[in-house]
């Protein structure tokens, strides 16, 4: 499989703190990566790096094997989505025309907006179920349905790669099960900060295991989430225990011992 | 009648004759609409009238209507850039700038109406390039610096030019306060002829720009993964906001207001995205600056009111009932 995104022992300083240490891992066509990890272990900023926004400091950031620093902005954005923790616009915008914010890359100078990008339109709100609130001002939305509608202008902007920050933050269960399993469907190359070690094992096929900017483990779903090591990283004892419904064992960290603690 | 009904559109622009031709007949000569129609259709047939309608209130009636349309796009852009619903054309020290030159060129030259404007646009312009600068110097990211480099700019340069009129002859201080109030009544059509082709410049550039400016609405970084070049943008559309600024405070003096009202009532009729605010910005603010003119011509017996003190005074009122309206309860 072609690697779409690809990190070589990229470290990261801001200021006098190290953020990333020597990280590196790739993004595989059409999976999905979850980066998971305690507070402060970098998550955030490694997405930063995928998507251009911050620069490493060194190591190589590539994107389809170029340097992700040679793209122009609007190409990488006609190839790239973010999904980002957004405040709401002090002008507050209706969801129809923050959606089709999408079409941003896409256009040029007086370019009109065509039928085409309504019919775009329509569907990316059907398939994230905003179309009933379409001409609402996204002042009233939902936690959950603001999510949504981030996710339906990146369905306009039409890019083969959706990153995604912490996008089951403020939600409530039922939410952030419905927010996974839809760009689980979009059939995208993914890469998704989670913080939910649960959701991260039943979404992603890949995890990336972050501490203190460095990886603690890279690969398979399986294979990263394990009670031994989610104990390590997370200073808490961890139980795996199997579920007879599910394919994957249900994470479970407990409280330590008393008399662990007094030690 | 929903936002983008074309009815809202179609009012507005019928709203635009009537003013125009309502503002044409008002003032001391009385003008039929009959004797108005053959001025403006073919030849003279009286050549009073026609001196008092193209050399006086044409220009003055194209004068208020793009001073305004002008005034109020760039407080749509401004505040749509800054995502701040109180940012002005004002707010970057132009009017101090405006007013520091005109100090100096009625103290040089006191009697003479061009280097006045000129130099009232080299203040305009000294005002912006400081704000500028600072704001190079502490970066463009944060909106803050933008506004507190303005408002230190328009308090340093006001300062220097009260100084200046402290030690001036008392009439010379006179016009200049009087000039700074605002007043339409130099307008001609050399004036127009530079304000105008500005304005429309603008209006077309941030048209291009729409789908740019409406995902700045959003948090920076957003409109960044969205291709939008922020920071360049911004310094595009301060630059030229100013510079269209500084024509027409170079002409007319200062308007406080415009800028700061009417994209606020814009929003609410025809919406928040870059197209129907821009438009709709140009068309209302025209149409309010030819009717605030009017007043300012006509309230009082043989005396001008300065223009901005009428749009003071509506200002302040619009805002006291936005206050009372947005209360709960």
């Amino acid at each position: 499989m072609a690697a779409v995104l690809q990190l070589h022992n990229v470290s990261l300083q801001l200021g006098q703190r190290i953020v990333l240490d020597q990280v590196s891992c790739r993004v595989t066509a059409g999976r999905v990566l979850g980066v998971v990890g305690p507070n402060g272990a970098g998550k955030s900023s490694l997405l930063r790096l995928l998507y251009g926004e911050l620069a490493a400091s060194q190591g190589q950031v590539l994107f389809h094997n170029k340097s992700i620093t040679s793209y122009r902005r609007a190409d990488l954005a006609r190839q790239m989505a973010v999904v980002m923790q957004s405040p709401v616009p002090v002008f507050s915008l209706t969801t129809e025309q923050m959606v089709l914010l999408g079409l941003v890359p896409h256009k040029r100078w007086f370019d009109p907006t065509t039928s085409e990008d309504h019919q775009q339109l329509q569907l990316a709100l059907e398939k994230t179920g905003l179309l009933e609130l379409r001409s609402k001002p996204l002042a009233e939305l939902s936690g959950g349905e603001l999510q949504r509608a981030f996710i339906a202008r990146a369905l306009v902007q039409n890019a083969k790669v959706l990153l995604l920050d912490e996008p089951t933050n403020h939600l409530d269960v039922h939410y952030q099960h419905q927010i996974l399993q839809l760009i689980r469907q979009l059939n995208l190359t993914i890469v998704c900060c989670l913080h939910d070690l649960n959701l991260a094992a039943s979404y992603c096929d890949d995890i990336l295991l972050l501490d203190q900017g460095r990886v603690q483990d890279f690969g398979p779903a399986e294979q990263v989430l394990t009670a031994e090591r989610l104990a390590q990283v997370f200073q808490q004892p961890c139980l795996m225990v199997p579920h007879a419904e599910l394919v994957r064992p249900v994470i479970h960290f407990y409280q330590q011992q008393r008399e662990a603690r007094h030690e | 009648m929903s936002k983008h009904s074309p009815w809202r559109w179609l009012l507005a622009l019928l709203c635009l004759l009537l003013t125009f031709v309502m503002s044409i007949r008002l003032g001391s000569a009385a003008i039929s609409y009959g004797q108005l129609w053959q001025l403006l259709t073919g030849p003279a047939a009286n050549p009073t009238f026609d001196a008092i309608v193209w050399q006086i209130r044409l220009p003055r009636i194209a004068m208020a209507f793009f001073a305004g349309a002008g005034l109020a796009v760039c407080g749509a852009l401004l505040q749509n850039l800054s995502r701040n619903p109180l940012a002005d054309p004002y707010l970057f020290g132009l009017t101090a700038g405006a007013g520091l030159g005109a100090s100096v060129a009625m103290i040089v030259f006191p009697e003479q109406q061009l280097p006045l404007a000129l130099s009232a646009f080299a203040g305009a312009s000294l005002a912006v390039t400081l704000v500028v600068l600072v704001c190079i110097r502490h970066g463009w990211q944060q909106l803050q610096v933008m506004l507190l480099a303005g408002v230190a700019v328009s308090f340093m340069l006001s300062a220097i030019s009260s100084f200046i009129l402290y030690f001036a002859e008392p009439f010379a201080a006179n016009r200049v306060i009087f000039w700074l109030m605002g007043s339409l009544s130099r307008s001609d059509w050399l004036g127009v002829a530079i304000v105008a082709p500005a304005v429309l410049l603008l209006l077309l550039l941030a048209l291009a720009f729409r789908r740019q400016l409406d995902a700045m609405l959003l948090h920076d970084e957003s409109a960044r993964t969205l291709g939008v070049s922020v920071d360049r943008i911004r310094l595009l559309f301060l630059l030229c906001t100013s510079a269209v600024t500084a024509f027409i405070v170079a002409q007319c003096g200062g308007i406080a207001f415009v800028g700061l009202m009417i994209p606020h009532l814009v929003r609410q009729w025809f919406g928040v995205t870059m197209l129907p605010l821009l438009l709709g910005s140009a068309l209302v603010g025209g149409i309010f600056l030819i009717w605030v003119d009017n007043l300012a011509r006509s309230l009082l017996m043989q005396q001008e009111i300065p223009l901005g003190v009428i749009t003071s005074m509506l200002g302040s009122v619009f805002f006291l009932l936005l206050l009372k309206r947005q209360q709960p309860g």
